[in-house]
């Protein structure tokens, strides 16, 4: 077959339209808490996101894994309803009620008919107000976290993201460890000290409901004010912590940097991870950083994706960016590439994460990010519950929702030399490297490469 | 609730056979296009499993007119994102871009269904095979129960049966490949009689229906496009089939598969209610039950994968809890499914059912991806795009006696258990 009768001819936009994201009207209880209402006609699905201020952020080594802990039996049932009761009583409303702990809050959320929205707003202040935390369960949620713990050190791609951020972040941040816990601390939950916790996540700070759906502002307002959720009460935030102190372990040496190789015998793929401090939310250079990381390891035809997948055929695919929280989420490169092609591809990958400094993105590259980030941001926000978590996620970085009206112009005027900045900072940072693989077959390789590797056993001690 | 509004399809064909079926839809700025080839893995010949996906990865590798790996970066380029999945029954290629890039997205579509083999060479092929072949290692072989779609559909369907083996195929297949074999698939199967293109989105119907006319209309028709596959099925399962697996897992975990009615069966809907109430989120039966009242699971799933012929199978699954008693977890998964099919549901369960149906059928029209997808599928299956305006009634319809009847397929005669256990295990078992 020819390309006969086919036109080479592409075709050019037709006529732009216009996008906002739904306007928020807000409203301050007599006890502070703070009411933001997003309407979305043609949205009869409706989101409602109630945000606890004080999340994970707040841990220490020892009480890793309490505010996740929390979170899930946060469901377990409240004054009036037994965890039974509770589930059966959010599915008549058409409702799955969940309670989700983050690094700055725990939310609280469900999705349902914008008619239904009061049935479930009991509910919500309910769990959040009194929850019963049941010694029984207190237990189980114990047990199946220990038990998730496990099952994630057989993945290996969950294993290489742990141990990553373990050697980015110092034994004190809070980043250091995964969002639900140790082994140890977890083992160490008491029901006196989730109670504790409790009373902490309805002391640090605004409580936040968000609201979003085929909904009208004020009469939602009124909704809330007399339902029980207008209880909650506004305090003084709780003290921040260094919850992302960089790791001041060795590193190697520019000419032998330090590789910390897990050893998974038998593996056929090593997941690769490269990781750095990244920047904060709040950091001016948000929206340069974003686009740093489109071309770098986001989009398919990102410089990671092109060369490692389609020029080389090392993996299925290659990403890498930064996760924004308030203080500085990693930087992580990621991929998994067969066996055989372990070092190369650790070279070829830290090769084009150099390659942003001495060669800045070109127009191109900057172009197709922007056009991007840009084009797929209405794309994001088609229902109303992505629209209620963007509000509430940048509620708790102690953003204004008003941040999403600016993304679109934020990202256009985004220059060639702030993007440059983002990459000039990053290499300032310290570099760790994990790679989980069959050390028999991956670490000579590795050695030769000129990596510092440092091999330690399998996860159950083998 | 009131029942809400049909979603507005219109249908036309071109000469060529070209099925396109538009909904305007302006709650968002945007526009999805949606095009679902009738060929997947049952079509392929043995010795050449792994082929109908491995051509979907080809199909991002340039045309006469797209050069390689240009079409990905292209969509992305105006502010898109888009995909593609192969599947037993079909392959589906989608995009949604601003509304202003639709014709772009139509354009590149025909270019590939034009003029795909201009652009194949073997580089392509070899690099695509490469790819495939670590997204087999990284998205099965090396992911802890990571194979056991693959040995629950072995074990379902007899040894030739076009359900047999997976969409991912196997690596001798996959290397087994040559350029031929995948001109030779793409002349057979990526015929424009061969295809539903859906578009839903802020758009002009009649645009569109011009825009497809002028970028697919120049393309023929294969008039020899073959028959899919037979499909039926000689014998019932007769009997359970049952198969340990050893493998780098750290609990064991119970996976199970039942032969079910075909998607076009009137008892589907009914059966996707059982499972629903037996496994959908935490106040389900075997939640209840296995994880939180006797906790011997760590979770608990139960699901129905719908196939055109022969049968679908509803799979199941559950991760023992550490220090629990496996066959204590068998029995109690089968004795609530069992339960059901013997007392059928309550009137609380299908009340419940129901109110979350009805979310779901929200969930679906907030979606214009979803909607386009949900009737691309319904018009290749089942020749039948209007069924997705009929969907919430024909759910709401099932009745407590019609789950406890699609209930009886969970019966000892019709399933495979499969038990994926730690390597460790076994030595401790032979001690």
């Amino acid at each position: 077959m020819s390309g006969d009768g086919m036109s080479a001819q592409r075709p050019g936009p037709g006529s732009p339209r216009e996008y906002r994201f739904p306007r928020s009207v807000e409203h301050l209880t007599a006890n502070g808490l703070r009411i933001i209402v997003l309407p979305m006609p043609a949205r009869p699905l409706a989101s409602v996101q109630l945000l606890l201020p004080g999340g994970a952020a707040l841990e220490t080594a020892s009480n890793s894994g309490l505010t996740a802990a929390l979170a899930r039996l946060l469901t377990e049932g409240g004054e009036r309803h037994d965890a039974d009761q509770l589930v059966e009583a959010s599915e008549l409303l058409g409702a799955k009620i969940g309670a989700e702990a983050g690094w700055e809050s725990v939310v609280i959320g469900a999705s349902l008919p914008a008619s239904r929205l009061a049935g479930i707003l009991d509910l919500v202040a309910e769990i959040a107000l009194a929850p019963r935390v049941p010694d029984r369960e207190v237990d189980r949620v114990k047990a199946l976290r220990l038990a998730a713990i496990e099952q994630s050190q057989a993945s290996p791609r969950a294993r290489a993201s742990e141990a990553l951020i373990t050697e980015i972040y110092g034994a004190s941040a809070a980043y250091s460890r995964p969002m639900g816990g140790t082994r140890e601390s977890v083992a160490a939950i008491s029901r006196d000290a989730l109670m504790e916790r409790h009373a902490l996540l309805l002391g640090a700070g605004v409580p936040t409901v968000v609201i979003a759906g085929e909904l009208e502002a004020a009469e939602v307002i009124r909704t809330v004010e007399s339902s029980p959720l207008a209880q909650l009460r506004a305090s003084a935030p709780a003290a921040p912590t260094a919850a992302d102190a960089p790791s001041d372990g060795g590193a190697g040496t520019a000419a032998a940097p330090r590789l910390l190789l897990l050893d998974r015998p038998g593996s056929v793929q090593s997941e690769l991870r490269i990781g750095k401090v990244g920047r904060s939310r709040l950091d001016p250079l948000f929206y340069a950083a974003l686009i740093h990381s489109e071309v770098l390891g986001g989009l398919f035809g990102s410089r990671l994706n092109r060369v490692l997948r389609e020029e080389k055929g090392y993996t299925y695919g290659a990403a890498a960016g930064f996760e924004f929280r308030r203080g500085r989420g990693p930087f992580t490169a990621r991929t998994a590439v067969e066996s055989s092609v372990t070092a190369p591809a650790l070279v070829e990958a830290r090769a084009q994460i150099a390659s942003m400094t001495p060669q800045p993105p070109s127009d191109d590259e900057l172009n197709a990010a922007r056009q991007y980030l840009r084009g797929t941001f209405p794309l994001r926000f088609g229902s109303a519950s992505p629209v209620a978590g963007a509000v509430a996620g940048l509620v708790a970085v102690g953003l204004e929702p008003s941040e999403l009206d600016r993304f679109q112009s934020a990202i256009d005027s985004v220059s060639g030399a702030e993007v440059a900045r983002v990459a000039a900072a990053l290499d300032a940072e310290t570099e760790r490297i994990v790679v989980v693989g069959d050390a028999a077959t991956v670490a000579a390789p590795l050695r030769d490469a000129g990596f510092a590797v440092e091999v330690h056993g399998d996860a159950r001690g083998a | 609730m009131s029942d809400p509004l049909p979603i507005p399809l219109k249908e036309s064909r071109l000469a060529n056979g070209l099925r396109l079926i538009t909904v305007v839809d302006r709650t968002a700025p945007i526009a999805t296009v949606n095009l679902w080839y009738h060929v997947g893995s049952k079509d392929e010949r043995p010795g050449r499993t792994g082929f109908a996906h491995l051509f979907e990865h080809l199909m991002f590798q340039g045309s006469a007119n797209v050069s390689k790996a240009e079409h990905l970066s292209l969509i992305e380029s105006v502010g898109g994102s888009a995909n593609a999945t192969t599947w037993l029954d079909r392959t589906n290629y989608f995009a949604t871009v601003p509304a202003e890039w639709v014709e772009l997205i139509l354009w590149m579509e025909a270019d590939r269904l034009g003029t795909l083999l201009a652009a194949l060479d073997q580089a392509n092929l070899d690099n695509q095979r490469d790819v495939v072949k670590n997204e087999k290692r990284s998205s099965y072989d090396n992911q802890p129960y990571g194979t056991a779609y693959l040995e629950l559909l072995a074990l379902a369907y007899p040894k030739g049966h076009p359900y047999h083996h997976p969409t991912i195929g196997s690596m001798e297949d996959l290397d087994a490949a040559s350029l031929q074999d995948v001109r030779d698939f793409f002349a057979t199967w990526y015929a424009p009689n061969n295809v539903v293109l859906t578009v839903v989105g802020d758009i002009d119907e009649a645009e569109i229906a011009a825009a497809v006319e002028r970028h697919f209309g120049g393309i023929a028709a294969n008039s020899e496009l073959p028959e899919h596959p037979d499909l039926a099925l000689s014998a019932p399962l007769g009997g359970e089939i049952r198969k340990t697996v050893k493998d780098k897992v750290p609990d064991p975990r119970l996976h199970l598969a039942f032969r079910a009615p075909v998607l076009a069966s009137p008892d589907l809907p009914a059966l996707e209610i059982a499972c629903q109430i037996l496994a959908g989120g935490r106040g389900s039966r075997l939640t209840r039950r296995l994880v939180r009242q006797e906790q011997v699971a760590q979770d608990a799933g139960l699901s129905v994968l719908p196939f055109v012929g022969g049968a679908s199978l509803v799979v199941g699954s559950a991760t023992l809890r550490p220090g629990a008693n496996a066959a204590k977890l068998e029995s109690l998964f089968f004795e609530e499914l069992a339960g059901l099919a013997a007392k059928g549901p309550t009137p609380n369960e299908m009340e419940r059912a129901r109110a979350l149906i009805e979310s779901e059928e929200m969930s679906l029209r907030s979606d214009p991806e979803s909607i386009a997808d949900q009737i691309g599928m319904y018009a290749t299956l089942l020749n039948d795009p209007g069924r997705i305006n009929r969907d919430l009634a024909i759910y709401q319809a099932v009745d407590a006696a019609a789950v406890q009847r699609a209930a009886a397929l969970f019966s000892a005669e019709n399933r495979v258990v499969l038990w994926y256990e730690p390597i460790e295990q076994a030595v401790g078992e032979t001690a």
